[in-house]
């Protein structure tokens, strides 16, 4: 079984609940997504999201806005971010975990780390973000 | 929406219940509740995070700069009854090296 989500939203920090939500729905309808998986794939989201409404820059005189589409199949979570901001150019190969005292830039770094594959694209009025997470056994979650 | 339901034990340890979610728009309100204890004097802290449902890279930070307030005023902060989401995160940004979760609130110094 397989279901998709999406949801087309402004780039405020209030729009991170509608995020918790449509996981909130995605797993109401999917039951056997692993608490781990949706853990990893949740986090992932929220740290992409918070990216993008703290450093968007609106391209024109449009504010920032974000379209989220999420599916959900038997082996994979998967996730795109759209946005109509100013192209950011973003090497997610520099996204490294900080000392662990530093206070801050922990962000994309997690996102890589909760996902199996994450990419960026600059494209031609915005910017684009893929997350997968491949679905694991419970025995799996355990020992990641 | 995040609500923070403290206290200071007879012993002197202030507790933090963030009661919500931990994210870029109330992280810096924990880091205001830290900072307001450590005015008051209260350096050996507990953030009990047994109604946390989730925590983001945010409230990752204002947890490190708290452990490094309290500790540079002479007391510490630790955490408590850590949810699935932050015991998962806490490993996966290897901070459970520098906050490691104790087993209780009144367990923690």
């Amino acid at each position: 079984m397989s279901s998709e989500f999406s949801l087309r939203a402004a780039a405020v920090p209030e729009s991170l609940e509608l995020i918790h939500k449509l996981l909130e729905d995605l797993c109401a309808g999917e039951p056997g997504i692993q608490p781990m998986d949706r853990i990893r794939f949740e986090t992932a989201l929220i740290e992409v999201a918070s990216n993008i409404i703290e450093h968007s820059r609106p391209a024109g005189t449009d504010p920032v806005r974000f379209v989220l589409a999420v599916e959900c199949e038997p082996e994979r979570l998967f996730a795109e971010f759209t946005d109509n901001a100013r192209p950011a150019g973003i090497d997610l190969t520099a996204a490294e975990l900080p000392d662990d005292m530093s206070g801050s830039g922990r962000g994309l770094a997690l996102a890589k780390v909760a996902l199996d594959q994450f990419s960026y694209a600059k494209e031609d009025g915005g910017n684009r973000w893929t997350l997968l997470c491949r679905r694991k056994s419970t025995a799996d979650t355990a020992t990641h | 929406m995040i609500e923070f339901k403290n206290e200071t034990l007879a012993n002197g340890v202030g507790v933090i219940r963030p009661v919500g979610r931990l994210n870029m728009v109330s992280a810096p309100h924990l880091g205001a509740n830290i900072d307001a204890l450590i005015s008051d004097g209260t350096v050996r802290l507990v953030v009990d995070l047994a109604g946390t449902d989730f925590i983001d890279s945010s409230g990752l930070g204002a947890l490190i700069t708290g452990l490094k307030k309290t500790r540079q005023a002479g007391g510490d902060l630790r955490l408590a009854n850590p949810t699935a989401q932050i015991t998962a995160v806490l490993e996966m940004t290897n901070l459970n090296r520098v906050l490691q979760p104790v087993a209780s609130v009144d367990g923690a110094y």
